[in-house]
């Protein structure tokens, strides 16, 4: 059991043999040396309820026939580090990481279980190793997935709900400072003294600008009127609220560009076969029509006769 | 701003990119990857490269692929050999491990580099974390990480010697109050210890065998200092006079013989760091004695050989092959703590 070690010094008789210590030892009297493997068995119960590791590192090491002088030597370390340890005197010894180290070879050199010992000694206090990782050295795919997916789930949720709510706060706030979110802003845009209206199927490039102009001029034509700067010059209108001043029925697709007495343009696209187009504004229009044969224009309600203003299929007239 | 936005569903990263194997920590978790630095792609004649595998899928190609795929380790000695590939290799980890994310990861990142990188590269590997998404790269000196995972006071005004055997390189570093105050890289590692026992075997007992075999005899059998009680391990390999496989026994005290060239190239870079070092520091270093990291740090009585030669108490940090990743992980854990020790341009 003693015999099989190697690195033991030379005398390696049995420990019922008093001799050895006394003859190696330099440090100890012969009375102390004479005693000390009879107190490590006797006494290793208390002790390692004092010192944990130290006195199981230091009853090993009694028990082979070893002095802290012959620990230290092999370990490159200094004889008080050696009885530090031994001692569990954490004040004596530098960081605990060197302490662990230290008690692995003094371990491996006696024939213990170095992760047992540095088990036992855990002087957390000046450790700068945050607590014990589960994962260390483990490769786990499996918890890739657990615990952060669950916290990202419930921040997702969170931030969806306020994306919800940003988009809900309408995009005329927001549209003001991201370029990105709609080029084109209906509360921006000057209010025209005139209304367009395409109707079934309605070509809509901005859904909601659209649909607010529908709605304004469909619920009140008088409005539109008002807001135009000589509103009372067409007191016609304002009897009959239904018609509007022009209204283009496409029968087949053709192009149809309105302008009005101040000679701004009202409208200038191609109308698609089975739309119609009501444009109110201020007379006189001058109107053109790509394909006559495919358009039937009434103004005010009455059907306008195209053929008279109608030269190679193209009509160009003015309306009062 | 966007990026914050993406950032918070990111796992904030530390990569030990190292020549043999790519570490990921990530915070919170731990080391969540730890694969090969392999990166295995097609070539196409008028085309790009496509990669068609990566980590322990592309090391399983090594030196088994036909002509028109090739396997390669995109890092040399501890440094990026292939920028591209290496940038490839970067993506596909960073994007296995936020493998369920509903958008980009767009992670901080930390990646360890050697002390002795130079500028030029230590930009590369920065410019790689950022084009494979990262919201913020910052770089940690490899011996500092160690240091760190090893658990060793950096931050006080105490001498520390951190020695962290890699695959490719071996970085011999005294620090002190959280800065390096010496530095040697040696092209010396795991790797070169398996063509030593390569060569070895070739030259006593004629006969070829590979790397994996070679790592394994290492790693099963391998020592640093003479063994009274020497374990002994059947090999296979191919004779090369017969040009018949045969098999063959080595010795512990063989694979010693073995490498004892690349053992001695690092006593000699520990002995130059001893020297080199300011003698208050020097009796620091003496007193509480140096650290092993890394995989080397594993080879048998390593510590021993050391401090035999040095006479300076040897220790082996726990679980060294992770120290570098991990430390970089306390790094992130206390990213403003840590600004003083991170390098960014």
């Amino acid at each position: 059991m003693k015999d099989e070690d190697p690195i033991a010094p030379p005398h390696e008789t049995p420990d019922a043999d008093a001799a050895p210590p006394i003859e190696a030892g330099g440090d100890f009297s012969p009375a102390v040396a004479l005693r000390a493997p009879q107190d490590a068995s006797a006494s290793a119960p208390p002790q390692s309820a004092a010192g944990g590791c130290g006195a199981k590192l230091r009853a090993a090491r009694e028990r082979m026939g070893m002095l802290p002088a012959d620990i230290a030597a092999t370990l490159h370390l200094e004889e008080p580090v050696v009885r530090a340890i031994e001692q569990g005197r954490e004040d004596k010894l530098p960081a605990a990481v060197y302490v662990r180290g230290y008690i692995r070879a003094y371990a491996g050199l006696v024939g213990l279980d170095a992760d047992e010992l540095v088990a036992d000694f855990a002087p957390v206090a000046d450790d700068p190793v945050p607590a014990p990782n589960p994962l260390l050295g483990a490769v786990d795919r499996k918890n890739l997935a657990d615990l952060p997916h669950r916290r990202a789930g419930l921040l997702f949720s969170g931030i969806v709900l306020v994306i919800v709510i940003a988009l809900a706060a309408t995009l005329w706030a927001i549209a003001n400072s991201f370029d990105w979110a709609f080029s084109a802003d209906p509360v921006a845009e000057p209010e025209p003294a005139w209304r367009n209206e395409l109707r079934p199927p309605a070509p809509a490039p901005n859904p909601a600008p659209a649909a607010q102009e529908e709605e304004t001029l469909e619920s009140s034509p008088p409005a539109a009127a008002d807001s135009a700067p000589d509103a009372a010059a067409e007191p016609a209108e304002e009897q009959d609220p239904v018609l509007a001043d022009l209204e283009f029925s496409f029968r087949e697709n053709s192009w149809v560009e309105v302008r009005d007495g101040d000679g701004q343009s009202l409208h200038g696209a191609v109308g698609e076969a089975g739309q119609t187009l009501d444009i109110s504004g201020t007379g006189p229009f001058t109107i053109s029509i790509g394909y006559a044969a495919g358009v039937e224009l009434r103004h005010k309600g009455e059907v306008v006769a195209l053929g008279p203003h109608t030269q190679d299929g193209v009509a160009r007239l003015e309306l009062h | 701003m966007f990026n914050q936005f993406r950032g918070v569903f990111a796992r904030d990263l530390a990569i030990d990119l190292g020549t043999a194997n790519t570490l990921i920590y990530a915070q919170r978790q731990g080391i969540i990857l730890n694969e090969p630095s392999v990166v295995a792609y097609r070539i196409k004649r008028g085309q790009n490269h496509r990669v068609i595998a990566v980590g322990a899928d592309a090391k399983r190609m090594l030196g088994r692929t036909p002509t028109n795929i090739t396997a390669i380790r995109p890092l040399k000695d501890g440094v990026i050999a292939e920028f591209d590939v290496t940038r490839e290799m970067l993506q596909h980890f960073i994007g296995k491990v936020h493998e369920r994310s509903f958008l980009r990861p767009s992670p901080r990142v930390i990646v360890s580099v050697p002390c002795r990188s130079t500028a030029v590269e230590r930009k590369a590997i920065l410019q790689s974390a950022r084009d494979s998404g990262a919201r913020d790269v910052r770089l940690i000196e490899e011996p500092m990480a160690a240091a760190l995972g090893a658990g060793l006071p950096v931050h006080e005004a105490v001498g520390t010697l951190v020695v962290d055997i890699g695959g490719g390189t071996t970085e011999v570093a005294v620090l002190s109050l959280s800065g390096v105050v010496h530095a040697d890289t040696v092209r010396v590692g795991g790797d070169r210890f398996d063509e030593s026992v390569v060569n070895f075997v070739r030259r006593t007992h004629g006969t070829m065998i590979g790397e994996a075999i070679a790592e394994t005899i290492k790693r099963d059998i391998g020592v640093a200092y003479e063994q009274k009680d020497p374990r002994e391990l059947k090999v296979r390999g191919h004779n090369l006079q017969l040009g018949v496989p045969r098999m063959f026994t080595l010795n512990s005290n063989d694979v010693l013989e073995a490498l004892r060239d690349p053992l001695t190239m690092i006593v000699q870079s520990v002995k130059n760091a001893l020297e080199a070092t300011p003698p208050e520091l020097s009796a620091d270093i003496a007193e509480t004695g140096m650290v092993l990291t890394g995989g080397g740090a594993l080879l048998k009585d390593l510590d021993v050989l050391l401090a035999e030669e040095t006479g300076v108490p040897v220790i082996v940090a726990e679980d060294p092959l992770t120290c570098v990743a991990r430390g970089g992980g306390k790094a992130l854990d206390a990213f403003d703590a840590y600004q003083d020790i991170l390098w960014s341009e």
